[in-house]
């Protein structure tokens, strides 16, 4: 009869018994294990097992599942008690509306600046990250030292090391170099566009990188001479819906490029940005270039390298350095390489100089960390906040956790309780943080020049981390009120002998509010340096008059074949002052070369940066000329022979009476003889100093064209400048922009850095201000008795009101003398970041402690009013 | 007073009623089976049980253990007051739709 080797199977026995509740259980198992054996005799093993599996979950109902129906559970479920946590934490966030609409959009603006920041920065942090094993990747850095000493870190190379290094050293498994197109005319049929971000590259480029290729052989596409393998925006922009494939495309006039492949666009997350690759050996040196593709000194190339798995670049680095000493004769200097992991090159090259100017992006350092210190800041803000409402308002609650403990409540659970309560509006929050930081990512993306936008699977990734950020929130700032509360005896509680109001939890209150204070003064301070250091960079006096000045960029062949008909047809006008033109313009990087005195004695070779520049350069930029004369046609030799150089490289080079004075300049070049000398001009972006300057006639063809306006009306004369170029050379787009446009974009980080920072400096003010709000608030709530009784007792309604505002006036104080110094050293570190900055005033804090003060005032003042005002036999009378 | 049953809690009931004091889910589930030539799920006996307790037609208590439950106690139903008055009003109310139909039913 009965087997009883075979039992029911354990697991849907044990899963049973999880889910039932106790008090059916046994009877239910008995009768589910009698029809076992009953079935077993009947059907077999088998059957009797799977009935059994399928009668445990056939009999999940309401009937029998664990916390279901309040009523019929005797035992309380676990989730019983959640629900009925739930209900009470509902009950008591509606009772006490304006603290729960404080704390709920308090987190919302926390989290979700916390979200827009953590996605900015995840994207900063992300550059350069896609590429296939991307840790083996690094670019070879050159740091040019003169015999001064002095070292200028490029980022550029020699042409002649790549290939030189390429098949030596057996760790590198592809090596790759480029060289920057500039400004390029490329032209299919009709259509023809200037186009700036072109390379010189050639097939290991892409087998160094995997940036996506979507039509083509990586291997071979740019092996072929007059190649060009452009990207989808390109390839729609020139050719529409023809196959590109094999098609020509005509660059800078002369040149026949094959279209060979199609890249994916460049993701935008990459610190090299390129929208067309042209192959290497169609580069041509240009004429007039004292270097050529075997030099080992023309630092005009970016050169990447793909090392084998697991091999050292610091021994490479010393390999090449090596190289480069045996190279170099005994007195100079070596130059020094570093070679650069891929993943530090966004971040971590803010002190290299691209001799380019190329499509190379970097980020800083300091805004990062000074916007996660933000978002950490507005995180504490608002956690604050809750935690001192949430102790403010559990005064109320005495009875309650009171009654509680007289239940039987254990500690343990109350505090259960309160935190889930706390947790709840956490999580309520953060849902409508991800709308808002959404919204607000919309909003915001354009006026920042974020030029990144987060996928379905960022957002999905950064779920966990929030939901665990939230819980933190949560439970850190619940924990407090909710030990507080329930640690005290019920029978206090319930006769009311707790000290009510005011003095709960006072001086934690009082702690959290004056850390609020501090971070508010901060923040404001960090506003108004900001803000002033960015206005008192685009209002330095730079040497040189910006305004009303038009640069306008052209192809080299253009400027030699139009250059001096355009210039003379402009000067006919009378609304164009004067014309020049120059190798770089202001705030670009300069060319670094060289210059040594002529003394026998002293052989020293000093760093020193140039320009090549027309005629007239001088007059049309507004840089004084304090001794000497500009070039001047009437002095043939001027376009060979002569330099003029900036006050700066007359102390540099210790010269007495510097004109007429000759120098090395170039080292090929012979001498040159100083003919003028310039008053000092900024030349270089207010980061830098004023350094030695040289300017020299061109001698290569050269791209920009400046041109003085008279002032007003200027888009008439933008007009004018623009048909006489069309006159001139007729087909070729003219692309120009000001002189002033151009320098304000150069502090465009600083600008955006000062728009963050004040937006959110804003927002911390905001969020402290609620908090003080709702204390405020309460507090007075409280004191409504202690008020009616000293108006009874004859206060008048001014006392009354310094009664109140005197203790936040004095925690601002306090607050001010604690955040200053740490305000002044970090805001002293980002301003050493420029050679020309502000002093910080003392008067930055006093308006910053005056401007919060007032803000304070005004929050609190509505609420203090009303209470000074409180009729006394109304609040006094229900006693 | 609800005191409507369904139809598969009719026959619970009933079942209940004629094994006064013995009955528990196991034993109903296999007279439906035997006496009723109709397989039914042992949940769906028990959910009626508790259904009909809830609404006061039944009432258990815990008790007789056997050796093939593995020493487990059944529950044992027995039906209650109320629960006969719902039988016989069911029942009543049959005969009356009988007495319409039957002459039809029978030809």
């Amino acid at each position: 009869m009965k087997n009883t080797a075979i039992k029911p199977p354990k697991l849907a026995e044990r899963f049973f018994k999880w889910y039932c509740r106790n008090e059916l259980a046994e009877s239910i198992l008995g009768d589910l294990e009698e029809q076992f054996y009953y079935n077993l005799e009947k059907h077999g093993n088998n059957k009797a097992k799977l009935y059994y599996w399928l009668n445990t979950f056939t009999f999940i109902n309401r009937y029998t599942l664990r916390g279901y129906g309040m009523e019929k559970d005797k035992s309380g479920g676990f989730g019983t008690m959640l629900f009925h946590h739930l209900l009470i934490s509902y009950r008591n966030l509606s009772r006490h509306k304006i603290f729960t609409i404080i704390n709920v959009f308090g987190l919302v603006i926390g989290l979700a600046s916390c979200l827009l920041i953590a996605g900015f920065l995840n994207n900063e942090l992300s550059y350069d990250k896609f590429h296939e094993d991307s840790e083996n990747i690094y670019r070879i850095n050159h740091f040019f030292v003169d015999n001064s000493g002095t070292i200028t870190k490029m980022a550029n190379t020699a042409p002649a090391l790549v290939p030189a290094i390429k098949n030596l050293f057996p760790e590198i498994k592809k090596a790759t170099q480029m060289r920057y197109a500039r400004r390029s005319l490329l032209e299919y049929g009709e259509k023809s566009f200037y186009e700036t971000g072109g390379f010189y590259a050639d097939s290991s480029f892409l087998e160094v990188f995997n940036f996506p290729l979507a039509v083509g052989d990586k291997h071979r596409l740019l092996d072929e001479p007059n190649s060009v393998v452009i990207n989808r925006q390109m390839a729609a922009k020139y050719f529409g819906n023809v196959d590109p494939i094999g098609k020509t495309i005509i660059m800078n006039g002369d040149m026949n490029l094959e279209v060979t492949g199609i890249l994916e666009p460049v993701p935008g997350n990459s610190h090299l940005q390129f929208d067309f690759l042209v192959s290497f050996t169609s580069y041509i040196v240009p004429e007039g270039y004292l270097s050529d593709l075997t030099s080992w000194s023309w630092a005009g190339f970016l050169s990447y390298v793909r090392l084998a798995d697991g091999s050292d670049a610091k021994v490479l680095e010393d390999k090449i350095n090596n190289m480069y000493k045996e190279m170099t004769p005994a007195e100079y200097n070596p130059d020094i390489t570093y070679v650069q992991p891929l993943s530090d090159i966004y971040l971590g090259s803010g002190d290299l100089v691209d001799d380019l100017a190329s499509n190379i992006q970097s980020g800083n350092t300091f805004t990062i960390y000074s916007l996660g210190t933000v978002a950490l800041l507005i995180l504490l803000i608002a956690g604050f906040n809750f935690m001192n409402l949430s102790v403010a308002v559990s005064a109320t609650r005495y009875k309650e956790v009171g009654l509680r403990k007289m239940l039987g409540a254990e500690r343990g659970s109350l505090i259960f309780q309160l935190l889930t309560e706390s947790v709840l509006l956490g999580f309520i929050s953060l849902l409508l943080a991800y709308v808002f930081g959404w919204a607000a990512f919309q909003y915001i993306k354009g006026t920042l020049d974020w030029n990144f936008s987060p996928d379905i699977m960022t957002i999905l990734i950064s779920i966990p981390f929030a939901v665990v950020i939230t819980l933190l929130i949560g439970v850190g700032s619940g924990l407090y009120p909710a030990m507080f509360l329930s640690g005290h005896k019920a029978v206090a509680a319930l006769k009311d002998s707790v000290k009510h109001g005011a003095g709960t939890g006072s001086n934690l209150r009082k702690v959290l509010t004056a850390v609020q204070f501090c971070i508010s003064i901060s923040l404001i301070a960090a506003t108004i340096v900001i803000t002033k250091q960015y206005q008192y960079l685009s209002e330095q006096k730079l040497g040189f008059d910006k305004e009303n000045v038009v640069v306008m960029k052209i192809l080299p062949e253009d400027m030699n074949k139009y250059y001096n008909v355009f210039k003379d047809r402009l000067l006919k006008s009378n609304h164009i002052v004067n014309v020049s033109r120059t190798q770089r313009i202001m705030g670009e990087p300069w060319p670094i070369n060289m210059i040594s005195v002529n003394r026998e004695t002293d052989n020293e070779n000093k760093r020193i940066l140039g320009s090549q520049v027309g005629y007239d350069f001088t007059k049309t930029m507004g840089i004084n000329l304090i001794e000497g004369r500009p070039f001047s046609k009437e002095f043939s030799n001027d376009a060979t022979r002569s330099v003029i150089v900036n006050e700066t490289t007359v102390k540099y080079l210790g010269l007495d009476d510097p004109v007429g004075k000759d120098v090395n300049y170039f080292n090929f070049d012979g001498s040159r003889k100083i003919i003028g000398v310039v008053e000092d001009f900024n030349f270089l972006p207010l980061h830098h100093q004023i350094e030695p300057m040289a300017l020299v006639m061109p001698f290569v063809d050269i791209q920009n064209i400046v041109v003085r306006l008279s002032p007003g009306n200027l888009s008439e004369k933008i007009n004018e400048l623009k048909s006489i170029w069309t006159d001139v050379n007729p087909g070729v787009p003219l692309e120009y922009r000001f002189m002033d446009d151009h320098l304000n974009q150069l502090y465009r980080n600083e600008a955006r850095l000062s728009g963050l920072i004040f937006s959110f400096s804003g927002l911390t003010v905001l969020l402290a201000c609620m908090g003080l709000y709702g204390l405020i608030a309460f507090s007075l709530n409280q004191r409504r008795r202690e008020m009616g009784i000293r108006k009874v007792l004859g206060a008048s309604v001014t006392s009354l009101l310094v009664r109140f505002t005197r203790q936040y006036v004095i925690l601002i104080g306090v607050s001010s003398l604690v955040a200053i110094p740490v305000i002044q050293y970090i805001l002293n570190l980002w301003l050493e970041g420029f050679a020309y900055r502000i002093e910080i005033g003392w008067w930055v804090y006093v308006v910053s402690m005056i401007a919060l003060l007032c803000i304070a005032l005004f929050t609190i003042s509505h609420q203090a009013v009303s209470a000074a005002l409180v009729n006394p036999v109304k609040v006094l009378k229900d006693e | 007073m609800k005191l409507n049953l369904g139809k598969f809690e009719e026959i619970v009931l009933l079942i209940v009623a004629a094994q006064h004091g013995e009955a528990y889910g196991m034993s109903i589930t296999k007279t439906i089976e035997k006496e009723l030539e109709r397989s039914v799920t042992l949940s769906s006996v028990h959910t009626s049980l508790y259904r009909l307790e809830e609404k006061g037609l039944v009432k258990s208590q815990v008790g007789g253990a056997s050796e093939i439950r593995g020493g487990r106690s059944k529950r044992l139903f027995m039906i209650t007051e109320k629960g006969k008055e719902s039988l016989k009003k069911s029942r009543q109310m049959g005969e009356k739709l009988w007495d319409m139909a039957s002459s039809v039913v029978y030809g």
